[in-house]
């Protein structure tokens, strides 16, 4: 009662926006921590990745799931903790803080248009100094890190872009190789070279070329589907003897050295070598 | 109060019933999402209007849009961004794999072919008779010639005759081929698995799933 009557003396007004950015200081300060330890009481190994984000959280989760599965574990879809905290962050975030703080918003109006003989707005003030931090972090998280995270997210997919290409080239050049080794092999009346790739038709003429082993569709094409598109990569076969040659593959994608000049006569693309004998292979990336 | 109560309420029967049913952790985020933005907009019209005065009206529906607009698009990001990102290591994973396989496919083939190839025409075995020799099964009841790969990877003996043989590397671990319904070696589906098959034509590679 004595304090009512000194801030209605002093002619004070409890709800100016400086009063309610001092409360939210405090309840800030005070809530945080609380609701940390609270989960941390709950299981040591968990922690809050963002508390205005449960997006994050789920995005998170799944990323982690996805990792565990990678390394062999088989995923049985369960309700954990993370599923209690994404759930109760939902409802913080985007259902009680928000109605608290736009119901304070409004009820401070009314308190400060109404006339003297005023009690505390304890109410409000607790609305207002609880959810504003809430939602000041809604705000802030809603305006910049969309920006940032669909900029990180293009860069990510185009060096993994790159990569797959490569992979799926290596891979192709790996199939090739197969090819050329098992056509070493063959008998002369199976088709095959009969042990030798030079003279492959015993009329002193051809040697074997990339149309002899059908390398005419990507292998790996099949492995990256619709979320890596691959363009066909271009391969040259170089036969140095009758069981040494080398098959060199241009991909579509640039690699690292711009003006590194690729076999078919273009520049800067990805570049690997697999220098074949009948037993043995050898991976070359010269330009990766 | 009441509508709080009552929001939060369908925000947290979306969430539970959406993850029960489905059983995905994103599929619940976003249904509770939904409930959400609905509450949140109708909450919002209700709100800005008097006795609220005009400028902060204003500035609350401009604020409070804004934000709507802008937690959409963030989460709209990150569900994308996520599911690419667990899609890739899921594609990392199958190239891994065939890699894996090609490579050990491609060992235990060429050395049968190449065995067959040059051996002398006077005692020539067959096919069969050379994996037969050259190869101890892991389990001699079972039909599996090798665990690879930290026990990831297995290689099954399909078939063996005197003309071809067949060898089928599967995953022994998780990891989805493109045919869900697709009937592994070992009876389990839609794995990823690949085979060689090797005759006097040659050793032929394919990827199966």
């Amino acid at each position: 009662m004595k304090f009512r009557i000194s801030w209605q003396e002093y002619k004070a007004d409890p709800l100016r926006l400086v009063w309610v950015a001092l409360y939210t200081l405090v309840f800030g300060f005070a809530f945080f921590p609380l609701v940390a330890f609270i989960v941390k009481l709950f299981n040591r190994d968990i922690f809050l990745y963002n508390s205005f984000a449960p997006f994050v959280e789920a995005g998170g989760f799944m990323i982690a799931q996805g990792v565990a599965r990678f390394s062999g574990k088989e995923i049985v879809p369960e309700w954990t903790l993370y599923h209690t905290l994404i759930l109760a962050e939902i409802v913080t975030c985007y259902v009680i803080a928000p109605a608290l703080f736009l119901w304070g918003l409004k009820e401070r109006a009314v308190w400060r248009q109404a006339s003297a003989e005023r009690r505390f707005p304890i109410k409000i003030v607790l609305a207002l100094g609880l959810s504003a931090s809430i939602v000041a972090g809604v705000v802030f998280l809603s305006l910049a890190p969309p920006w940032i995270a669909y900029s990180v997210r293009g860069s990510l997919m185009e060096a993994q872009k790159v990569q797959a290409n490569k992979d799926a080239l290596i891979n192709d050049l790996n199939f090739a190789a197969l090819r050329v080794q098992s056509f070493y092999y063959v008998d002369v009346r199976e088709g095959g070279g009969g042990g030798r790739w030079m003279n492959i038709r015993r009329d002193g003429s051809p040697t074997l070329t990339m149309d002899d082993i059908g390398l005419s569709t990507l292998m790996a094409q099949r492995v990256f589907g619709k979320l890596f598109p691959q363009q066909p990569s271009r391969f040259l076969m170089n036969v140095h003897t009758a069981d040494s040659l080398t098959i060199t593959g241009v991909a579509v994608e640039k690699g690292d050295v711009e003006n590194f000049e690729n076999a078919d006569g273009r520049k800067g693309r990805i570049q690997v070598s697999i220098a074949v004998t009948p037993k043995k292979i050898k991976v070359t990336l010269d330009n990766e | 109060m009441k509508w709080v109560l009552i929001a939060s309420a369908l925000v947290a029967a979306a969430f539970v019933g959406t993850f029960s049913y489905t059983g995905d952790t994103w599929a619940a985020t976003n249904a509770a999402g939904i409930v959400s933005l609905i509450y949140l907009l109708i909450f919002l019209y209700r709100v800005a209007r008097p006795p609220l005065p005009a400028k902060w009206r204003w500035w609350t529906r401009g604020i409070g849009l804004v934000t709507i607009a802008g937690t959409t698009f963030f989460w709209a990001g990150m569900y994308s961004t996520t599911t690419w990102q667990v899609e890739t290591l899921h594609t990392i994973h199958k190239v891994i794999f065939h890699g894996v396989s090609m490579d050990l496919l491609r060992t235990k083939g060429m050395k049968i072919l190449s065995t067959y190839a040059t051996q002398n025409e006077a005692n020539k075995l067959s096919i069969g008779e050379i994996f037969r020799k050259e190869t101890t099964l892991a389990n001699p009841d079972s039909s599996i010639i090798e665990i690879a790969g930290d026990n990831r990877y297995r290689l099954f003996a399909e078939a063996v005759t005197d003309t071809h043989v067949v060898i089928v590397c599967q995953s022994i671990i998780r990891i989805d081929g493109e045919l869900t319904t697709f009937k592994n070696f070992d009876g389990r589906t839609g794995m990823t698995q690949d085979r060689v098959v090797v005759t006097k034509r040659g050793v032929a590679y394919e990827i199966q799933n």
